[in-house]
């Protein structure tokens, strides 16, 4: 069966659309958010600086 | 095409202890290689209540895929290993090694109605507002077909709580790191400064972080000071400014001319120590020491007419041209005495430049001043100090000697003068000279400052001032120390933005989504409608007063689904919440054909468990004819049923079809073939009868021989004697009279006998399991006994 989001996809924008493909609507929530933050589209996470490398080279 | 041949084996499942297919059905055709017991495109399967109808159906929901039946080993089969062969085209085998493979074996294989089926498409409005399924079904309110829109709806429902999942992670995530900022954050700095400070931050040089510390320092003391200034703020104007060092370190003096005009002479010690007569003498006497020539130079200038001397301008009387040379005898004597005093005045000059540079210091006031400012202003300007050391002082010492020696005896030469070193004494005298004036204007400046603020009332602005810097500084600090917390913190806000940009996006979805269900809904229910309607009518044409209207709806409450219906009307009221049973179950009955209508794929097996629940005699023979036209299409149809009217209905209105008993046997339920002529089944069991004698008179025997007694003797008098299941009058009056007299005399002479067995099988606790033994063994063997010598 189609889902419902492919049916609406044209629809959407651009980031919208993004997250739209990152959902496979069989998995469970967790999985999916899983997906999202391996694709980079939510983090909850802090990445480092640029800078903060070199504060650390600095110390 | 993929049809179910048979159930193999089912061991330890449910009611299926074990169940071997081939050891209950050995039945073949005439022809010993025709498989007629194996299921054919039409079953129909019979089965009593408790003897695993239901729990076929589940084994088959499993492996449609449904996860949440639990196939649960026998009660009483000790053996752990649950063990299910199916034949198919070819076959499926599942045991302990591969279980969990069973589960979506023959995934979306199959379509079923069932009464989960009627409770899940067809709802009353929810009356039971205890009862959380109920209150969902308030929420769609009306009637529910869903078709596909149970996954839609989960759909839905997943985006908004893959939302609010990632909203709350994200919650979680940025308070977490708010948080930390916080924890380093002093009370008079708050995350926003932070936010607005950013670039600030970024930039800030953390090499500087000693620097800074010491001017806080400073500014510190400063405040300190300042707060002193404003207890004592009447001492301020008293404070003194301190003074320069005036004195000029200079070679060049002026002198007063004859004329009266000062004109400027550049002190030359080694010309002023060299100065004697006989050098003056001489020098004088140069001029004139040819007086011939002198004469006549000047004769020569004369005439008749000259009457002044061309040198000395004075009348000239003849012959006194010696008297002419003594006058300049005289003039060179003033001339020398004057070089002489001259000499001498430049002597002093010098003398007393030398003393001004050896006496060179500090202005011993200055000190006091300074320290009395100090109270109230931070002066970190040191008063430096100017005087010489020791060693010019000496040279110095030497050198004014000189002047004193030449000055005593103003002809006598004096040698060796420092004149080049004094000049450098002096170069240096002045650096320490411009050193000092500069810290002085310096240290008056502030106090000039301090004074004026103070004159003009402002000396708190000042302590705000400085504790604005002082704040300033401790900020700088602060970023220095923990800059890189700092970048996190701004990197996470970054990411918390993107979060809620992903949260507002799938919001965004989810809003959209909600709008295609009911646009989904709308095309679902233009299809559906003609189809449902038909079907009611096909199944109850007493139904004709129902109308079926779409409504389109989708709320959300919480995490409720949210739910399409159907209103079901009657005179243009809603009737919805008061449908019966019956009702309840030919719409859902509608439904699930005008399901099978609309299936593209007609690759299924159709499954009916009983769908005539609660239907008079009329809606059975409907179902079935309504069963035969709508499953033709697909691979396969299995109809259950514990109906005996309805399954004589099915029997003779679906063509290829064969018939099956369901019924437990030694402990396990079994599917046995039942051929054309079902009274075998009755002859097999009064077989078993005559054999009791060989069997163990267990709890579990008293029931299943109790059944079968029941069976025996309910099915054969009802529907072999009054033609119980046949569907009309005329072929019911053709089965009685079939029977002839001599059978209903004797029916009528054993009336008791039969009353009394009947009332045994259904009071005596024969349908169930014995509780207390109230039954024997023994009284059912004497029971089945008088059937048998009842030769019905």
């Amino acid at each position: 069966m189609k889902t419902l989001l492919s049916e609406i996809a044209k629809e959407l924008t651009g980031d919208q659309q993004k997250i739209a493909e990152a959902i496979e609507v069989t998995k469970i929530e967790d999985k999916i958010v899983d997906d999202l933050v391996s694709q980079d589209i939510v983090s909850f996470e802090v990445k480092d600086y640029e800078d903060d490398k070199k504060i650390q080279d600095n110390q | 095409m993929k049809m179910i041949k048979k159930f193999k084996t089912i061991n330890n499942v449910f009611s299926y202890s074990f169940f071997e297919w081939d050891t209950i059905n050995p039945i073949k055709g005439n022809n010993p290689n025709d498989p007629i017991d194996i299921f054919k495109k039409n079953n129909i399967l019979f089965a009593e209540n408790g003897n695993g109808k239901t729990n076929l159906i589940n084994l088959l929901k499993v492996m449609n895929g449904v996860d949440s039946i639990k196939l649960e080993k026998h009660w009483d089969y000790t053996t752990e290993n649950q063990n299910v062969v199916l034949e198919l085209d070819s076959e499926l085998s599942f045991n302990s090694e591969n279980w969990s493979d069973i589960c979506g074996a023959l995934k979306n294989k199959f379509i079923i109605f069932d009464k989960y089926f009627t409770e899940k498409y067809v709802h009353s409005v929810g009356l039971d507002h205890h009862n959380t399924a109920q209150r969902k079904q308030e929420r769609g309110k009306h009637i529910i077909y869903l078709g596909n829109f149970t996954e839609y709806n989960q759909e839905i429902n997943k985006i908004n709580r893959l939302k609010i999942k990632v909203s709350e992670k994200n919650s979680v995530f940025w308070t977490a790191e708010q948080e930390k900022i916080n924890s380093i954050l002093p009370d008079w700095l708050s995350i926003a400064d932070i936010d607005n400070e950013k670039d600030i931050i970024k930039s800030i040089d953390t090499s500087k972080l000693s620097d800074k510390q010491q001017a806080l320092e400073n500014q510190k003391k400063e405040l300190e000071k300042i707060k002193n200034a404003i207890k004592n703020q009447f001492e301020i104007e008293k404070l003194k400014n301190l003074d320069d060092i005036k004195t000029v370190f200079d070679f060049e003096v002026k002198e007063l001319g004859k004329d009266g005009k000062e004109t400027n002479y550049q002190l030359n010690p080694a010309e002023l120590f060299n100065f004697t007569v006989s050098k003056g003498v001489k020098q004088t006497l140069s001029k004139i020491n040819n007086k011939k020539s002198f004469v006549k130079t000047g004769l020569s200038l004369i005439d008749d007419t000259t009457e002044d001397c061309p040198f000395c301008e004075q009348k000239i009387k003849n012959g006194e041209l010696l008297q002419i040379v003594k006058d300049y005898q005289s003039i060179f004597d003033k001339a020398f005495l004057d070089e002489e005093d001259k000499v001498k005045s430049r002597l002093q000059k010098y003398k007393t430049i030398l003393s001004s540079l050896r006496d060179l210091q500090p202005i011993s006031s200055n000190v006091t001043n300074l320290q009395e400012a100090q109270k109230y202003i931070g002066i970190d300007i040191s008063i430096p100090n100017c005087s010489l050391d020791e060693e010019d002082k000496k040279i110095i010492e030497l050198e004014i000697q000189r002047v004193i020696d030449k000055e005593r005896n103003i002809l006598n030469p004096v040698t060796g003068s420092t004149f080049e070193q004094i000049k450098n004494i002096i170069d240096k005298a002045n650096k320490l000279k411009k050193g000092y004036n500069n810290a002085v204007d310096e240290i008056n400046k502030k106090i000039d400052e301090l004074k004026k603020v103070a004159d003009e009332g402002k000396l708190d602005e000042r302590k705000e001032e400085i504790e604005n810097k002082i704040r300033e500084l401790e900020k700088n600090i602060l970023y220095i120390n923990h800059k890189k917390d700092f970048l996190r913190y701004f990197n996470a806000k970054n990411q918390n933005t993107q979060n809620k940009k992903v949260i507002e996006n799938l919001e965004a979805i989810y809003q959209k989504l909600k709008e295609k269900i009911v646009e989904k809904f709308n095309e679902f229910a233009q299809e559906y409608f003609d189809l449902i309607k038909d079907y009611i009518k096909k199944i109850s044409p007493s139904m004709e007063i129902f109308d079926v209207l779409g409504q389109g709806t989708y709320s959300r409450t919480g995490r409720e689904p949210a739910q399409c219906g159907f209103e079901v009307q009657y005179n243009k009221k809603d009737c919805t919440n008061d449908l019966s049973e019956g009702e309840r179950q030919v719409i859902a009955l509608a439904f699930f054909f005008a399901q099978c209508k609309k299936e593209v794929n007609k690759d299924k097996i159709i499954i009916l468990d009983d769908p005539i629940t609660s239907f008079d005699a009329g809606k059975r023979k409907s179902t079935a004819e309504v069963i035969k036209s709508e499953t033709e299409d697909f691979d396969q149809l299995f109809i259950f049923t514990c109906d005996p009217l309805f399954r004589e209905f099915c029997l003779k209105e679906i063509p290829n079809r064969n018939f099956y008993y369901i019924f437990i046997t030694k402990k396990s339920s079994s599917i046995h073939y039942v051929p054309k002529k079902r009274e075998t089944i009755y002859q097999s069991f009064e077989e078993d009868f005559k054999n009791i004698g060989d069997i163990n008179g267990s709890n579990e025997n008293v029931v299943i021989y109790g059944q079968k007694l029941r069976f025996c003797l309910e099915t054969k008098i009802k529907e072999d004697y009054f033609g119980y299941s046949q569907d009309n009058l005329s072929n019911m009056i053709e089965q009685v009279a079939g029977k002839g007299k001599q059978k209903f005399e004797s029916l009528i002479d054993n009336k008791e006998t039969i009353l009394n067995l009947y009332n045994y099988c259904n009071t005596g606790g024969l349908a169930h399991y014995p509780k207390d033994g109230s039954t024997s063994w023994n009284e059912l063997n004497g029971k089945i006994q008088e059937y048998l010598n009842l030769n019905l």
